[in-house]
């Protein structure tokens, strides 16, 4: 009896937690038909002309490592080294009110690249009226936060990736952010996660169990 | 009693008997239903417990109300009345006859009716029908009832085996029996049960299951995020118990399922996704060793390259995502088992290794997954003792009465345990090793030596070898290593004199021979230059060749340990840097340069070839002077060391106990510095006559000492001194060598008088000189100002369409021409921009990003370096040929402060094209963050040249830094970082404050905090169209002309600015050559005086360098040069004590070319690449 309680009681509050906390709709990239639900991957607008063939190097591998439900982004030597513009992907914008912290937390190995993995606030491009499902063309950045980092050193415009998964996160914007960062948080309405294979050398770039979570302020609806 | 009422009291029991009899059959009825229902649902639902007592409890409880019902109803009694009304109401032809009679029979008192009534007989109840007071329809119905429910309880025992039904039965009426259940089907087993699994795995879930054939198996899917499903698996076939299967394909949220076979269900089990294990952190707390003295140290162990030294104690410390269960780190040579810690998801452990390769990290958390990673700690070897050896590098002729003297410096990356200094002997049979000297460095990672002999007995020739022998503090396996064979040879002066004169006559001819090759090269390279068209590359190649030949020749000249080009070195060392390659490198140039380029470059290779005849013929001019002044100065040495070597014998014998024999090395020295005092006598003679045709007076001054020692029989005294210790007579030998001294002294006085008066006069005439050399200075350096002046002046000419403009510029164009002519630089920073074609083009839709960046750790104190950038005319080209706007990539902000100090070649302003006015798109975007931390001295060292260097536009991506380019596409940010302090040109948005000498594009903005230190100076810019909306008022000054809306609450400089001239004073280059300059001051000194000079001059040379190469930002090559500069004053500083020794007396050529021994210097290397060069062939002299 008492084990039948704790049964329902844990499945009673398991969905409650689940729908409380990771604010992307597919961060596990196991969405079923469509793996790649949620993500941006696809740049053929003006002004993305490096980018236009950036689809053909974004893909879900359905099982690797024992795990299911990869994303992987390849990039070669000239794509990630150099002054390659490196293979990325967004996610669709999270609406968020100002005022709250976020926690970024991922899985990652490589077999090359580095990465550059962080979270963008947006707002609203002027013009455009605010409505519930916002493309990425609709609105315009304002804020980038500090970039999850795998390797030791917890700074740097990159951070390298080991050839091990492994799980890193980062909390933004900090406790005490400047005068200069405060000004454009207050702006932000929307928030897009960002991962994109750079530097290091030609590979893939391994993404799993992404979670956006919210972790102080007031949320939104 | 009556009859009649016997009748009725008849009728009455039969009344009630129907009744108990229908309330019983009712009641049976009732019970066998609730009885066969319940039992029939236990079969089909397997009552638990509760509903088996529940419903036992209700067939109880119908089984009572039924008998309390009946005993009731049995237990009644009717009275006649109501049975005579019963009668009555069934029987109206009675007439209430029966109900008045037995009414008025009650009655106590009868009145005469009822008596009369009473008189008449009774009505005659044996003739009515009683079975009609039965309700007959109720009992029927009754027992139809009982039958149905008869029957239900029968019926199922034709489809179910009677005993099944039956246990369901007995199972429903004794609810406390532990009867089970009778199923048709069972399931035995599921797997896995509760189980947490891998988010996105499969996973297979099974049963077993056995029962009656035909019964089927399903099984039910619960998903959190999704309906309920139910899978049909099969059914049983068998008797036995079969398994059954389904394959989840991917296992994404929290599951519930549940197996069941025919009438029987499994317990609900759930399956709980989770991420794979992973580590979030590996970091390694590294002890190294006692006696490596390194600091312990925390890395991280999953990324980059961390050596580790041997015998380190270390410690792992692995933070994965989930609560660990164990884990290990090993290789094949060490392992340490992680216990988890207070926090359950990290986990420690350590261990000592030995070799750190392979190194790998498994763990397994609570829920029995898995996690490996390779580790990327690297093993650090302990290396041996280093020996460097700093005097001598050659081996050494000794001269009279000189010591072996040894420099070393040995060095351990650890530390140093002995060292001692050993005399190797080679026989046939065996080489015997005598320690010498022993010494303990104590732990230390450096140790200089320094050891001085005995000197060997004269006039024998005699080979001395020694080497030097370093181990290591390492306490288990000391490491040991060990010098090459370090050799003296011991010759008389006369022999060594004739050696150097020997050399001389070698260097001469050398010189001869390069001054003659580089005529013929000239004579082979005029033609070509004359004529480049029909110049074939194979006379290009041979004239390169040519030029090649005579730089190594020089090199090796240069290079020759014996120094015999004495100050003449420094002449042709720096031909051999500067000139000599630079000519190799045009001559090879030019057969693969385009037609019109051949022309020029010919040219200049002629000037730089005669450059360098005029400087070798020079040096072959100053060959005798040089010469004559090396043999003065190793004369007047001689007779230093003769004075010096005379006192120590002397010395010497004071210290001798009388009645013991003198030591044979005394008595020998003794007679040594007699034969040494002849061979000075004849040197005197043989010198007189060398210099007599140069300077009489000196001439004549040799003779006179030769003479004066002569007459003195200084030579004969001393053998008698000999002579006097070999008997051992100390005082009569005493007063020989003091005799012997003073007239040696007396000797060196008269030398030492003449040195002083020839310094002099040399002195002043090279003051004279240099005050002429002053002067010419001077002159170019105020035409230079007036020219600088006259720039200044064109170019604040605010209307340039003026026709003054072109005279002016005309004028102007004469006065660089002569400026050039004068060897004078034209004025950077303002004068280099070429004229920016206004576009006046404002961008309305400016939004700014924040970035939020961390800056890499200890960034902000990193040390400034250099950058060399050469102009090239593709960019000329590509700045000219932009056609549209290009599309920007992935941009961020840098972490690293800009530390690089990039020195640009400018190109003349003439030489570039038009930049085209790209078109500005609708909207641009600025990157902006906090200023990132520098030092400021860094800071300002890392600030780069002006430059015009530019692109019309570019590919906007990565880092946002301030580069060597300007761009004229507005594409610049605000960045995280102050504007270097220099001016800029090109397009761009608001920004930082900064001196900016461009165009801004952007319609509104805010200065943000930049460069606080504008310098007060005139920009050419003239006041723009348009209007900049300033977001909030910054304090910034005004730079440049600037739209014609701008105000500022400082105002620009409104006419020339001061000149900027580098600040010398508490600077490197400064104090390099102040150093400089002190050693050239006292190696001047000591050369005009005739002293030897041993390796100083290496010093200066390298000194210089060093300088140079501050000066030109070659700041890599500085720390290289300087340590040669320091090992040539430490060899210099051991020449000048070891007597007549390496300077003038070499014992063979060794030498090797500068290249070799010059990892600083290149060959042929353009200027911006020689430090790569450098670098390489540093690493192939370090190496192995």
């Amino acid at each position: 009896m008492k084990n039948i309680l704790v049964l329902l009681l844990t499945l009673l509050l398991l969905p409650a937690a689940r729908a409380s906390s990771n604010l992307l709709e597919n961060g596990s990239f196991e969405s079923h038909g469509d793996p790649l639900k949620g993500w941006k991957f696809k740049y053929d607008k003006e002004g993305e002309s490096w980018y236009f063939d950036n689809y053909k190097n974004v893909k879900v591998e359905p099982r690797i490592d024992g795990r299911s439900g990869v994303l992987a982004l390849f990039g070669d030597q000239n794509t990630v080294a150099g002054a390659g513009q490196g293979t990325k992907v967004d996610s669709f914008p999270v609406e968020v009110k100002p005022g709250g912290r976020y926690r970024l937390s991922l899985s990652a190995r490589s077999t090359g690249p580095g990465t550059r993995t962080l979270v963008e606030g947006y707002q609203w491009r002027p013009g455009v009226k605010p409505h519930p499902n916002p493309d990425i063309s609709e609105v315009r950045k304002c804020f980038k936060s500090e970039l999850v980092y795998f390797g030791g050193q917890k700074g740097g415009t990159f951070s390298s990736v080991s050839r091990a998964w492994q799980n890193a996160s980062v909390t933004f914007p900090s406790e005490k952010p400047s005068p200069l960062a405060v000004d454009k948080l207050s702006k932000m309405e929307f928030l897009v996660v960002h991962i994109v294979a750079i530097q290091g050398g030609e590979g893939t770039l391994y993404i799993d169990d992404v979670e956006l979570e919210q972790v102080e302020g007031p949320r939104a609806k | 009693m009556s009859p009649l009422r016997e009748n009725l009291d008849t009728i009455g029991r039969t009344l009630v008997r129907w009744r108990t009899g229908l309330i019983v059959v009712i009641g049976a009825a009732a019970v066998v239903t609730v009885a066969s229902l319940s039992a029939l649902v236990d079969l089909a639902a397997h009552f638990a417990r509760t509903g088996r007592v529940a419903a036992a409890a209700l067939i109880a409880a119908i089984t009572a109300a039924a008998l309390i019902a009946a005993f009731r109803a049995a237990a009644r009694r009717f009275s006649n009345v109501a049975i005579s009304a019963t009668l009555e109401r069934a029987f109206p032809e009675l007439d209430n006859r029966l109900i008045n009679r037995i009414q008025f029979e009650d009655r106590p008192r009868k009145d005469a009716l009822e008596t009369a009534y009473l008189a008449l007989p009774p009505p005659a109840l044996g003739d009515l029908d009683l079975s009609t007071l039965k309700n007959k329809r109720a009992h029927r119905q009754a027992w139809l009832g009982l039958t149905a429910a008869l029957l239900l309880l029968a019926a199922p025992a034709f489809w179910a085996p009677p005993a099944v039904w039956a246990n369901a039965l007995l199972r429903v009426l004794n609810p406390f029996s532990s009867r089970p259940p009778t199923l048709l089907a069972r399931v035995l087993e599921v797997s896995p049960g509760n189980a947490v699994r891998l988010q996105g795995e499969p996973v297979l879930l099974s049963c077993r299951a056995e029962g009656r054939r035909g019964q089927p198996v399903s099984l039910e899917l619960m998903p959190s995020d999704g309906s309920r499903s139910v899978v049909k698996l099969g059914a049983l076939a068998n008797p036995g118990a079969e398994p059954f299967s389904f394959n989840l394909d991917s296992l994404t949220t929290i599951t519930r399922y549940r197996f069941r076979a025919g009438d029987d269900a499994a317990p609900l089990c759930l399956l709980t996704p989770r991420p794979p294990l992973a580590f979030s952190s590996v970091s390694a707390a590294i002890e190294p060793p006692a006696y490596t003295r390194l600091e312990p140290r925390t890395v991280d162990a999953l990324t980059g390259e961390t050596p580790v030294p041997a015998g380190s104690t270390v410690r792992f410390r692995a933070t994965c995502n989930f609560p660990l269960a164990a884990g290990s780190v090993s290789n094949t040579e060490a392992q340490a088992q992680l216990t988890p810690t207070s926090d359950p998801a990290v986990g420690e452990g350590s261990t000592v290794i030995t070799n750190p390769a392979g190194l790998r990290i498994d763990a397994r958390d609570t829920d029995g997954f898995t996690a490996a990673a390779p580790l990327t700690l690297i093993p650090l070897l302990d290396q041996p003792p280093q020996i460097q050896l700093v005097a001598p590098l050659a081996p050494v002729v000794l001269g009279p009465g000189s010591a072996p003297h040894i420099q070393w410096l040995a060095t351990d990356d650890y530390g140093l345990g002995a060292m001692s200094l050993e005399q190797v002997e080679e026989t046939r049979e065996a080489t015997n090793r005598t320690v010498l000297a022993t010494w303990n460095p104590a732990g230390q990672r450096e140790w200089a030596g320094d050891w001085t002999g005995d000197p060997p007995p004269t006039n024998t020739t005699l080979t001395l070898s020694f080497r030097i022998v370093a181990t290591d503090a390492r306490p288990d396996l000391p490491q040991t290593a060990a010098s090459a064979p370090i050799l003296f040879q011991s010759r008389g002066a006369e022999a060594a004199l004739e050696d150097s004169r020997k050399t001389d006559a070698e260097s001469r001819d050398t010189l001869d021979a390069l001054v003659r090759m580089q005529a013929e090269n000239i004579a082979r390279t005029e033609p070509l230059a004359a004529d480049p068209v029909r110049a074939r590359p194979a006379q290009w190649k041979e004239a390169a060749e040519s030029q090649r030949l005579i730089r190594q020749t020089a090199g090796r000249l240069s290079a020759d340990p014996r120094r015999p080009l004495g100050a003449l070195k420094t002449i042709v060392d720096r031909l051999w840097q500067d000139e000599m390659p630079k000519a190799i490198d045009v001559l090879v140039r030019i057969p693969d340069s385009e037609a019109q380029a051949q022309g020029p470059l010919g040219r200049q290779a002629l000037i730089l070839e005669n450059r360098i005849l005029e400087a070798l013929s020079r040096a072959q001019q100053g060959m005798t002077a040089v010469q004559e002044h090396r043999e003065i100065t190793g004369l007047l040495a001689l007779l230093d060391a003769l004075v010096t070597g005379q006192k120590q014998t002397r010395d010497t014998t004071k210290t001798l106990p009388a009645g013991i024999a003198a030591p044979p090395a005394l008595v020998n020295r003794q007679d040594a510095l007699s034969g040494n005092t002849v061979e000075f006598i004849t040197a005197c003679r043989r010198e007189a006559q060398s210099v007599r045709k140069g300077d009489a007076a000196f001439s004549d001054l040799l003779l006179k000492t030769a003479a004066q020692a002569e007459t003195q029989q200084i030579a004969a005294d001393m053998t008698r001194a000999a002579e006097a210790l070999e008997s051992q007579s100390f005082p009569a030998a005493l007063v020989l060598q003091e005799k012997t001294l003073a007239e040696l002294v007396a000797l060196q006085d008269q030398l030492t008088a003449w040195r002083v008066q020839d310094a002099e006069a040399k002195a002043e005439e090279l003051q004279q000189a240099a005050a002429e050399a002053g002067a010419k200075i001077e002159k170019l350096r105020n035409l230079q100002a007036k020219i600088v002046a006259s720039m200044r002046e064109v170019d604040t000419q605010k209307d340039k369409s003026d026709k003054a403009y072109d005279e002016l510029m005309e004028e102007v164009s004469t006065v660089k021409t002569n400026m050039a002519e004068a060897l004078l630089n034209i004025a950077k920073d303002l004068h280099i921009f070429p004229e920016l074609p206004v576009g006046n083009d404002l961008v309305e839709d400016i939004f700014q990003i924040y970035e939020d960046m961390t800056q890499v750790p200890g960034s902000d104190k990193a040390k400034a370096t250099e950058l060399g950038l050469q102009k090239e005319d593709s960019i000329l080209g590509l700045l000219e040929k932009a056609k549209g706007r290009m599309d920007d990539m992935e941009m961020w902000l840098t972490a690293k402060p800009d530390a690089v100090k990039r020195n640009t070649e400018n190109f003349d302003k003439n030489e570039m094209p038009k930049i085209p006015v790209l078109p500005m798109p609708s909207e641009l975007e600025d990157l902006i963050g906090d200023l990132q931390k520098q030092e400021e001295a860094e800071k300002k060292k890392a600030d780069d040249s002006a430059t015009n260097q530019g692109s019309a536009d570019m590919p906007a991506g990565w880092d946002v830094a301030e580069g060597e380019f300007a761009n004229f596409s507005a594409k610049g940010k605000s960045g995280n970082e102050a504007p270097d302090h220099n001016e800029q040109n090109g397009r761009s948005l608001v920004g930082r404050q900064g001196m900016a000498n461009g165009e801004t594009t952007a319609g509104s903005g805010k200065i943000n905090a930049g460069d606080n230190n504008i310098e007060a100076r005139r920009t050419r810019d003239s006041a723009q169209g348009g209007q900049v909306q300033e977001e909030g008022h910054a304090d910034a000054k005004a730079t440049g002309g600037g739209k014609s809306s701008g105000y500022a609450e400082e105002a620009g400089m409104g006419g020339a600015g001061p000149r900027r001239d580098a600040a010398m004073e508490g600077n490197d280059l400064g104090l390099q050559a102040m150093l400089r300059r002190d050693a050239e001051s006292l190696y001047a000194k000591a050369s005009l005086m005739h002293v030897r000079t041993g390796a100083l001059e290496d010093a200066v040379t390298a000194m210089r360098r060093v300088e140079d190469a501050l000066a030109t930002g070659r700041i890599q090559q500085v720390r290289e040069f300087q340590k040669q500069a320091v090992a040539a004053l430490k060899r210099a500083r051991t020449e000048l004590s070891s007597g007549l020794s390496s300077e003038a007396l070499p014992a063979d050529f060794t030498g090797r070319p500068t290249a070799d021994q010059t990892a600083g210097v290149t060959d042929e290397a353009p200027a911006e690449y020689r430090e790569l060069v450098s670098e390489y062939f540093k690493a192939l002299n370090q190496a192995p």
